[in-house]
């Protein structure tokens, strides 16, 4: 799978990444590296054992590289999770957010895996 | 040589991508989080022209690097880019009121970057550049300041045919006695600034004689008793001239000429005029003055003598020929000697002709 059909395939921004990090090198770079993200393992941990403080930081971590990366889904999903953390204890019942934003996750992991 | 931008991020991707936004016009120095950029402050403030500051970070967040920033007073050297997601008006405006340059939202969009950076480094340079011209001007007119009232000493001295030569000197002994007070007697809390105003003031000492009549200033023979009666009137004839002094002039520095003016004849044992104060009733610009003015007369020629040397001068001030001073004084005018000496050797400095 070529750049621009992974990015038509998970509904991100290819002309906007393009944009930014000028070539498909570097966008499948920095791409490669995203499914070992040591921050999505530290949310799900974090959410697991009710550190809310690292729930936050990691999860608008993961927000911030996917707007970097354009990967449109998995940054409204990882920005709407963020908030329910931003002041500590969880404001609501996250765990529908949670589900989209895992979702979002192994959806991107797993297309980025078919990458040429 | 680029210049030197810090980007501060705990994501090692987001820095990368920075990197290759500023690299081609910056030497780039990365932190992954606040503690290390403060790091890299402390080693490098005088040579970052840019930071870049993430706010959401482990162990110290962007806050927390402002905040330390705004202490040190870096922000004012350092114009802080903050490269966030984060979206509320009320963060932007608690980075802007400590000490932010500019908010850039991420997603990063590079003409946006690369162009914001570049304005900030060339508006903190024209405004480095501003302050370096108001502060060498500021030291030009001070400089000037200071020639003009030494001229205007001149001028009352060259009345009596006293040249500008011993307005210098007095302002040489001034400074020289001034420092050792300063040095080994704190009880006169004399700092740079207060010695820099006494050695200016002290041109303005005699500034009352341009009121004495030429009869009694000129006089080639001794003074009658009344005739000397009005020649100490200079004294206050100083005093009541400076009241006229332009409003501009420092307040502080007004307080010590008048000082000076009004004291520098008064002695330690009341013995003195026109008010007969004792002891540290005498401020202690006028008695620094009072030594240097007196030490300059025995040293130089006058129309009625010649000039004695260093040592007899020294003798008859420490002896009490001139009147008494201030015991503690006089130990510092010894210690002060050999410079006290080199102002009376030095070329063109010697006589009064």
């Amino acid at each position: 799978m070529t750049i621009k059909e992974f990015y038509e395939k998970i509904g991100g921004n290819y002309d906007e990444v393009m944009g930014r990090l000028m070539t498909e090198a570097r966008v499948a770079k920095y791409l490669k590296r995203f499914p070992e993200s040591q921050d999505y393992t530290d949310m799900c941990a974090a959410i697991d054992s009710g550190d809310w403080a690292l729930a936050f930081r990691t999860s608008h971590n993961i927000k911030g590289m996917s707007l970097n990366l354009a990967l449109t889904g998995l940054a409204k999903s990882s920005s709407d999770l963020c908030e329910y953390f931003r002041n500590g204890a969880p404001a609501g019942d996250f765990s529908a957010d949670y589900a989209a934003c895992k979702a979002d996750f192994a959806a991107v992991s797993a297309a980025i895996a078919e990458l040429d | 040589m680029k210049p030197y931008a810090l980007i501060v991020d705990d994501v090692e991707m987001n820095r990368e991508i920075l990197c290759i936004m500023l690299e081609e016009k910056y030497t780039v120095i990365e932190a992954a989080d606040g503690d290390e950029a403060l790091e890299e402050l402390e080693k490098h403030a005088d040579e970052i022209a840019v930071m870049l500051l993430d706010l959401v970070m482990p162990k110290r967040d962007g806050i927390g690097v402002l905040t330390v920033m705004r202490e040190k007073g870096w922000c004012d050297q350092i114009p802080v880019l903050i490269i966030s997601g984060e979206k509320e008006p009320e963060l932007e405006q608690r980075c802007f009121n400590l000490g932010a340059f500019d908010f850039i939202h991420k997603p990063y969009n590079r003409f946006l970057v690369d162009t914001r950076v570049d304005h900030a480094v060339a508006l903190f340079g024209y405004k480095g550049n501003l302050e370096k011209r108001v502060r060498e001007q500021t030291e030009q007119l001070r400089r000037m300041n200071g020639q003009i009232i030494e001229m205007m000493g001149s001028i009352v001295e060259a009345r009596n045919n006293e040249s500008g030569t011993h307005i210098r000197r007095v302002k040489g002994f001034t400074e020289i006695l001034a420092k050792e007070v300063q040095k080994r007697l704190p009880k006169y809390e004399l700092d740079d600034v207060t010695i820099e105003k006494i050695v200016s003031a002290s041109s303005l000492h005699d500034v009352g004689k341009i009121m004495i009549p030429d009869s009694i200033l000129l006089k080639k023979g001794k003074l009658t008793p009344e005739e000397f009666d009005e020649m100490k009137k200079h004294t206050l004839l100083g005093r009541d001239l400076l009241k006229t002094a332009p409003c501009d002039w420092d307040a502080d520095f007004i307080r010590i000429s008048d000082e000076i003016c009004h004291y520098h004849h008064e002695k330690w044992d009341g013995r003195g005029y026109p008010e007969g104060l004792k002891g540290d009733e005498i401020p202690i610009s006028a008695q620094i003055v009072a030594v240097a003015d007196c030490f300059d007369a025995l040293t130089t020629r006058r129309p009625y003598k010649e000039p004695f040397s260093v040592e007899k001068a020294y003798h008859m001030i420490k002896g009490g020929e001139c009147g008494c001073f201030n015991e503690e004084l006089m130990e510092l005018f010894e210690l002060c000697r050999p410079e006290f000496t080199k102002i009376v050797e030095e070329k063109g400095l010697e006589y009064d002709d």
